[in-house]
């Protein structure tokens, strides 16, 4: 949506179109776990009990650290992001068309969080340079790539590595260690804070806007969060990374975006990830050990231009795993590009479903 | 036999919003199929020919047509996997074509 590849309807459906018979569906955020005694509380205020819990709040995008931002006034003023919503993306596309139209300065950026989706700011970059060669204002137009990362710009190297070469041909440039910590909307800068050096203030046309994120406060703030180590800043949910588990709390799975996992914040770690933790719950509810295991797998189809994708799949080791014998992942290709427009969603709705 | 299983939901979604199309499609096509077996003396193997000769040609325009059609174009087919995609995909589109005039043009011949 963000490039103009699909309308908004496309990625809109009703939750209540999937649920299977015999739900009771509790119309309200869940606002705080207590797991010691099986308790979830609800934002209107009511303490729901259950035998077993599955999380799957996602993440929480913390614009606040990002002093001056407005995701309300994404699509105007140069402003960009398709993260915070269906429309941010649409909105996006419109201010993608406004600056390819004329040209200029485009800053994108990647913060150093753990994010879902970590291949959307590649494909962002990527594409809004192939939509200033279609509209003929490439020659007159500089695309940027802040990384707030130390000296990456993807977390599995022979991916990262593939497209900073990729960058290099075509006249992207790259800067490290800048953290996008502010922004004046209306006068078009972006501020950077850079290591042992006064903030970077980059003026620009087009700004792709990724918030930090992290755990939402519900499961930040209880005791379901990693308490040690790298993730515990970030509040995510303490499962163990091969069976989805709770490490401490065996009747709590964790599915998405907000596990503490190595990797896969991606819709298809969901695919294969949701049929392993359904298998082990319904183990665990029969009194026997989750056994099936969860390899990390993860899916980033990252287009590169319109009309071309690299079908990039990898595990927790940072390993290729093509799914298709004889697919080359790093291979620009339009099979690639087939699979991301036309056969992802559909996959995801039978998946959703339950089917597949 | 996972990613099997996973191609035929993928192509049941893809079907689904058009279903009642296809529903009304496969009818036709099977009304033409009795009219042709059961409506006098078909030419089966006479309409067969005329058909794959249609579905060859449409096969062949819809390897030019389909990149564009889905946003790209022939100089994205990087390898030998794209080029199997299209091939096949170019391929489908012929067969369904034949397949659907094969009773017409098998009656017909049989008129005459």
């Amino acid at each position: 949506m963000g490039t103009g590849i699909w309308p908004v309807e496309k990625v809109i459906n009703r939750n209540a179109d999937y649920h299977p018979s015999g739900l009771n569906w509790i119309q309200e955020m869940a606002a705080g776990f207590d797991p010691q005694s099986n308790t979830v509380i609800t934002a209107g205020g009511q303490k729901v009990r259950y035998d077993y819990l599955v999380v799957a709040t996602g993440t929480h995008q913390d614009w606040s650290l990002i002093e001056g931002m407005d995701v309300q006034a994404i699509g105007s003023n140069g402003l960009a992001s398709v993260y915070p919503s269906p429309q941010a993306a649409a909105d996006t596309w419109k201010a993608m068309q406004a600056f390819t139209a004329k040209g200029g300065e485009a800053v994108m950026t990647l913060p150093s969080t753990p994010l879902k989706c970590a291949g959307a700011p590649l494909k962002l970059t990527f594409m809004v340079r192939d939509r200033l060669l279609q509209a003929g204002t490439l020659a007159k137009s500089k695309v940027t790539f802040h990384s707030a990362l130390k000296d990456t710009v993807f977390g599995v190297k022979p991916v990262n590595d593939n497209v900073l070469e990729r960058w290099v041909k075509l006249g992207i440039d790259v800067a490290y260690q800048h953290r996008l910590k502010a922004v004046d909307i209306g006068g078009r800068k972006a501020t950077f804070a850079v290591p042992d050096a006064p903030d970077l203030v980059v003026p620009y046309d087009f700004l792709h806007a990724v918030p930090p994120m992290r755990a939402p406060d519900a499961v930040r703030n209880s005791d379901l969060a990693i308490k040690e180590g790298p993730m515990a800043a970030g509040g995510w949910l303490e499962v163990d990374k091969a069976t989805l588990q709770h490490k401490r709390y065996p009747n709590v799975f964790g599915v998405g975006d907000i596990n503490g996992t190595p990797r896969g914040k991606t819709a298809a770690t969901i695919k294969k990830s949701a049929p392993i933790v359904a298998h082990n719950l319904v183990e665990v509810i029969a009194g026997r050990q989750a056994a099936e295991q969860f390899d990390g797998y993860t899916s980033c189809p990252l287009l590169i231009r319109e009309g071309s994708a690299l079908l990039v799949e990898f595990d927790y080791e940072g390993r290729l795993v093509p799914s298709l014998p004889g697919i080359e992942p790093l291979q620009d290709s339009f099979l690639a590009w087939l699979m991301k427009v036309r056969l992802l969603k559909p996959a995801y709705l039978s998946v959703l479903k339950g089917h597949a | 036999m996972y990613e099997i299983w996973l191609m035929l939901n993928i192509a049941w979604e893809i079907l689904l919003p058009i279903m009642p199309v296809v529903v009304v499609l496969l009818l036709v096509w099977v009304g033409l199929m009795a009219r042709a077996t059961f409506g006098g003396a078909a030419n089966w193997a006479g309409g067969l020919g005329r058909a794959l000769l249609i579905g060859v040609v449409v096969a062949v325009v819809a390897f030019f047509v389909i990149p564009g059609a889905l946003k790209s174009n022939l100089s994205e087919m990087g390898y030998w996997a794209d080029w199997l995609t299209l091939v096949g995909l170019s391929v489908a589109a012929g067969a369904l074509v034949a397949a659907v005039l094969w009773p017409i043009l098998a009656a017909r011949r049989a008129v005459r």
